[in-house]
């Protein structure tokens, strides 16, 4: 289907979209837009100058200005600002969740952002590279990424307040930038597993999971038996085992299970049986380990016809007997587990008001409570300490995509980047809370 | 003839202002409609925009500038209408994301699917990534002019065009690699 049109060539890909631009171009606006906008303008009063906050100022020649008399205006606006900071200091200004050690990285806009404590942020990887997927190691010790050329992506690290490095491997990946790429630490921190496909095929195949030694780069590739494709690998808490998903059957009718293998390559095993017949069948999010390995929890979507229908389940690693999870909420998916594993957070959708909601509820299936009602799938993240859950909220009216911070208990409620967008727009590309030694 | 009704529209004089809208909604709504992909937000993007430009018109200190001025407005008003839009593509995409993102049903022609992929990865962009592409592969505006138009310094621009050439050559990958996981013809 794409082969022909996928290629490495900026330029071919600049000519096709002039083409296109050509294509779809229109002289001629739709009837009656004009005579909508100027209604609209006839009910608008025009805004004294002095209130236009966006002025047209030629970036290349900002000056400044200084006015004979202060206008009233203005001693409004600075007596206005005096007193929201005092408000601020008096109602706002206690400490956030954010532990003291604790760092936030998340990336956007093609870079790796860092949420400082203050609630600024740096940009860590301000270069022309496209950097994405950041995820903590466990120890805090080092976060890794995707840094994506036209040659492929590549892991990367972030140690400390050392600048970024490439992990030197082997082989380059498809920089696809998707969640399913997204790379999980092994506890001791020194490899990461991520499911991928190397750069350099021609057309790209299907995709298989790495494992890569971070320090020296070495690279490996899981042996998957008779699996067409294999992501969203995820490795247990002692380091023995990887779960992952697994796409079982070949083309015209993919179906897929929950699998896991040991980073040695060995013990491939089936966990459960397929849970739907159409391509989404399992885990939208990553499967997750219990705290003591015995349990995997994940989501399966059943697709019947165009009503898709998300369900979480947990398996018995042992017994492979699988349970779903009975949730309040209909369509509930993207499930995370606390850092003591007393909570279990996950997403719902609802598709008549095209929103999903923050949940958490114990593993058990009591206590489930909605801490929000307009957050940005798969973007809840954990505090390492577990009294905070870290969200996006929904980029629609009153709820802009701002990281918000919430306790458990539906308390505290805090917003902790109030302008998330420090270059380009979201969606983010990994979001990761983690306390650093 | 441009400056005097801008000053007089300046001045309050809608008249004007609706000569001045009616010589250019039609190159709002083309580069809106390119950027957003969706008539309907075109429409509602360019709306904004005109009213935006009537409210906050007398904070515009040189006339002589209202093109590039509005068309700041409209590049604004287009990444709004983009944020906003991400809800309504969350319903069709976001809660399995991009795996079903990438089915469609086979146009018959490669030419067909060709353009339907360029059409489809160009708008899992973001707004900012998409109005870049558009403003030098369709408007054509050097590093500068369309950094200015943006509000942007030169550079961010050449880096911001480059990542989202990078970002649309990876959606094309992506969208190679999902038509060999997914059956097309398995969309029901």
């Amino acid at each position: 289907m794409s082969g022909n049109v996928r290629s490495n060539d900026d330029t071919l890909v600049a000519r096709r979209l002039a083409a296109r631009f050509e294509a779809r171009s229109t002289s001629r606006e739709p009837e009656g837009l004009l005579d909508a906008a100027m209604a609209r303008v006839a009910t608008t009063r025009q805004r004294p100058r002095w209130l236009v906050s966006e002025r047209w100022l030629p970036m290349t020649t900002l000056t400044l200005r200084v006015r004979p008399v202060i206008r009233t205006g203005w001693l409004l606006a600075i007596l206005v600002v005096i007193v929201a900071l005092l408000l601020a200091l008096i109602v706002g200004g206690g400490r956030h969740g954010l532990p003291s050690n604790g760092r936030i990285l998340f990336g956007q806009g093609g870079d790796i952002w860092q949420l400082n404590a203050d609630g600024t942020t740096t940009d860590l990887t301000p270069d022309t590279t496209v950097e994405t997927s950041i995820v903590w190691a466990a120890d805090g010790r080092r976060a890794g990424f995707f840094s994506a050329t036209s040659d492929g992506a590549q892991l990367a690290l972030l140690e400390g307040n050392a600048p970024a490095k490439i992990v030197p491997t082997s082989v380059r990946f498809h920089p696809t930038f998707k969640d399913a790429e997204v790379m999980s630490w092994s506890p001791d921190g020194n490899r990461v597993v991520f499911g991928s496909t190397p750069s350099g095929d021609p057309t790209p195949g299907p995709s298989r999971l790495w494992i890569v030694n971070v320090d020296t780069g070495q690279t490996n590739q899981l042996p998957l038996g008779d699996l067409v494709a294999a992501d969203t690998p995820t490795w247990s808490r002692d380091g023995s085992t990887i779960a992952f998903r697994g796409q079982v059957d070949e083309l015209p009718n993919p179906t897929h299970a929950l699998y896991t293998i040991t980073p040695t390559g060995s013990g491939l095993t089936r966990l459960t049986p397929t849970l739907a017949d159409q391509y989404d069948a399992v885990a939208i999010g990553p499967p997750v380990w219990s705290m003591d390995g015995s349990t995997i929890y994940f989501d399966a979507a059943n697709t019947l016809g165009q009503d898709t229908r998300f369900r979480l389940y947990s398996v018995n690693v042992t017994t492979h007997v699988v349970t779903q999870l009975r949730t309040d909420p209909a369509n509930p998916y993207a499930v995370s587990l606390s850092p003591d594993g007393a909570w279990l957070a996950f997403t719902n959708w609802d598709g008549p008001t095209e929103t999903s909601s923050l949940w958490v509820m114990h593993p058990d299936g009591t206590g489930q409570r909605q801490l929000a009602d307009h957050s940005v799938s798969m973007s809840d993240q954990w505090s390492p300490d577990g009294q905070w859950i870290l969200y996006e909220g929904q980029p629609i009216a009153g709820h802009d995509n701002s990281l918000y911070e919430i306790h458990p208990d539906g308390s505290g409620l805090k917003v902790l980047l109030n302008a998330p967008s420090p270059s380009s727009g979201n969606p983010r590309a990994g979001l990761s809370w983690q306390a650093v030694p | 003839v441009q400056r005097e009704l801008v000053e007089r529209a300046q001045r309050g004089d809608r008249d004007a202002f609706s000569t001045l809208a009616a010589a250019s909604i039609a190159r709002l709504y083309n580069l809106a409609q390119l950027m957003l992909g969706d008539a309907d937000r075109a429409e509602d993007a360019v709306q904004e925009t005109l009213v935006a430009a009537w409210r906050d018109l007398r904070g515009l200190r040189d006339p002589d500038r209202y093109e590039a001025w509005i068309h700041r407005i409209l590049v604004r008003s287009v990444y709004r209408e983009g944020r906003r839009g991400r809800r309504s593509t969350t319903a069709d995409h976001e809660p399995a994301g991009h795996y079903w993102a990438g089915a469609t049903i086979r146009s018959g022609t490669a030419e067909v699917e060709d353009r339907d992929e360029l059409d489809r990865c160009f708008l899992r962009l973001t707004s900012e990534h998409r109005a870049v592409l558009v403003l030098r592969h369709y408007v054509g505006l050097p590093d500068g002019e369309a950094a200015d138009l943006l509000g942007i310094p030169a550079g961010t621009f050449k880096s911001r065009l480059n990542r989202a050439t990078a970002a649309l050559r990876a959606e094309l990958d992506a969208d190679a690699r999902r038509g060999l996981a997914i059956d097309p013809g398995a969309v029901r």
